[in-house]
């Protein structure tokens, strides 16, 4: 046991108040990703996803971003041990297993790995859903996942929420707003 | 001294495991161009397979052979065409989906393992095929049937796949098709027959695997294919993607650290004190220590 505090009153209260930061974080990070998507640095780690070379040779420094991005994913790391931390209040170094990370893979491939987007709609259903199953098929929800996974990766290995789809969809809200603003011109 | 050398040839038997997995990981490598990186979960399960078919047939060693060989080639033969269906878009996806894939193969080969078989717990051989009996033993020093067993395959093994990988048509004709499946098949190489020949051959590699490892450990246990893969992968690394013969060293090598670790230091610092020393050698070379031929 970790002896971590509760850090509300009663053990309702703080497992509500937890809930609350974890989606506060959610929203916090995922606020910070958008905005460093559209920043000269997301453009800049885009041309490095694309083409290291040609990244390179319009003056981006690869290190340096490589080392800044690190950095910013082992922030959200450590913050993800704390959380950790108080909301288990005991360590078990199994939950860190390769499971994890192949339901993480999971989450990502499926979602689609080059927007936040995807991770952030898939990540709720396929740790929620299976929750509804009967325990019978709970019990075989990492083989479920590795199906989905060899399935997505085989059929649609962008995933799918991938750029041109947000892009399309960004466009047609904004598109479908703007006309809307016209009618009402009018 | 006689401790020294006890965890050397301790070291050399692990090692040899560590060979022959790392040879089957480079085979795929040179002849498909994926990292399977659930190669060794492929060997666990026909180890599981292996002491299945022991169990119901009254501990026969040749069945459960044949069953660790056969079951290797067809879970290699399955994947195959997973495989094959994502190495064509290797164009258009960036990242390294055959990795991917193979982790998809080795979540589901785990956890099938810790749910069907013996309710998820480690699996014992029998003694007709666990060779713990000791060949020689002088003081400390003892060496069993399954460290010669293992020892000896390992450097056949090796020999024998890079023989027929660069000394061979069949095995040029392996390279050509990972490298340009296009351009092989210009040249008359016929594609899927030469695709079927080495996932077999790997998936036979594995099955001889799983049988030396069985006579080695003499256990197995789900989560065992996920603790060698780790090791295997960066083996492979360390010796240069592809390099047979570095695979062979360096594989040798980490079993002999490992094994010294043990021996004076403890075992729970094994895995770390190998893992630090492999990121310091993968700093200082980042090809490899025998070169990438990829």
């Amino acid at each position: 046991m970790f002896g971590l505090p509760n850090i509300a009153a009663t053990p309702g209260a703080h497992r509500w108040t937890m809930l609350a930061i974890l989606y506060g974080l959610v929203l916090v990070v995922g606020f910070l990703i958008y905005r460093f998507d559209n920043s000269r640095l997301g453009r800049a780690a885009s041309a490095v996803f694309v083409d290291k070379e040609l990244a390179a040779s319009l003056g981006v420094d690869i290190k340096k971003l490589g080392m800044l991005l690190q950095t910013f994913s082992c922030t959200i790391a450590g913050g993800i041990g704390v959380l950790y931390g108080f909301i288990y209040k005991s360590l078990y170094l199994t939950f860190f297993d390769f499971s994890l990370v192949g339901i993480a893979m999971t989450v990502i491939f499926v979602g689609g790995y080059a927007t936040q987007w995807g991770a952030l709609v898939v990540a709720p259903i396929l740790y929620g859903v299976p929750l509804l199953f009967p325990p019978a098929i709970q019990s075989w929800r990492i083989v479920i996942y590795g199906a989905l996974l060899i399935l997505v990766l085989v059929l649609k290995p962008e995933g799918f929420l991938t750029r041109r789809f947000v892009y399309t969809l960004g466009s047609f809200l904004s598109g479908h707003r703007k006309n809307n603003n016209r009618q009402e011109d009018i | 001294m006689q401790v020294f050398i006890a965890q050397v040839i301790n070291g050399l038997s692990t090692g040899s495991i560590y060979v022959l997995l790392v040879t089957g990981f480079n085979l795929l490598l040179l002849v498909a161009m994926i990292i399977h990186f659930s190669y060794p979960q492929v060997v666990v399960f026909s180890m599981y397979i292996a002491w299945l078919v022991m169990k119901y047939t009254g501990n026969s060693v040749v069945l459960g052979i044949l069953a660790a060989l056969g079951s290797s080639i067809l879970l290699s033969l399955i994947s195959a065409p997973l495989f094959q269906k994502v190495m064509k878009k290797r164009g258009e996806v960036d990242i390294n989906t055959s990795m991917v894939l193979s982790m998809g193969i080795g979540m589901i080969i785990t956890d099938v393992l810790s749910h069907a078989f013996n309710n998820g717990l480690p699996i014992a051989f029998p003694a007709s095929l666990v060779g713990s009996a000791p060949v020689l033993r002088v003081g400390l020093i003892s060496v069993t049937t399954g460290q010669v067993w293992s020892m000896g395959i390992g450097i056949v093994v090796v020999s024998l796949f890079f023989l027929l990988l660069y000394r061979t048509r069949a095995g040029r004709a392996f390279r050509a098709i990972a490298e340009d499946p296009s351009g092989a098949r210009l040249v008359g190489i016929p594609l899927l027959r030469t695709g079927l020949y080495s996932y077999t051959l790997s998936g036979l590699l594995g099955g001889t695997i799983a049988v030396m490892f069985a006579m080695l450990l003499g256990y197995a246990s789900p989560g065992l294919g996920e603790q060698v893969a780790h090791k295997v992968l960066a083996v492979s690394i360390i010796a240069g993607l592809g390099n047979l013969v570095g695979g062979l060293f360096v594989g040798l090598g980490l079993g002999i650290l490992e094994a010294l670790v043990q021996g004076y230091v403890s075992g729970s610092w094994s895995n770390a004190i190998a893992f630090v020393i492999m990121l310091i050698i993968i700093l200082v070379k980042p090809k490899g220590l025998f070169g990438s031929k990829l």
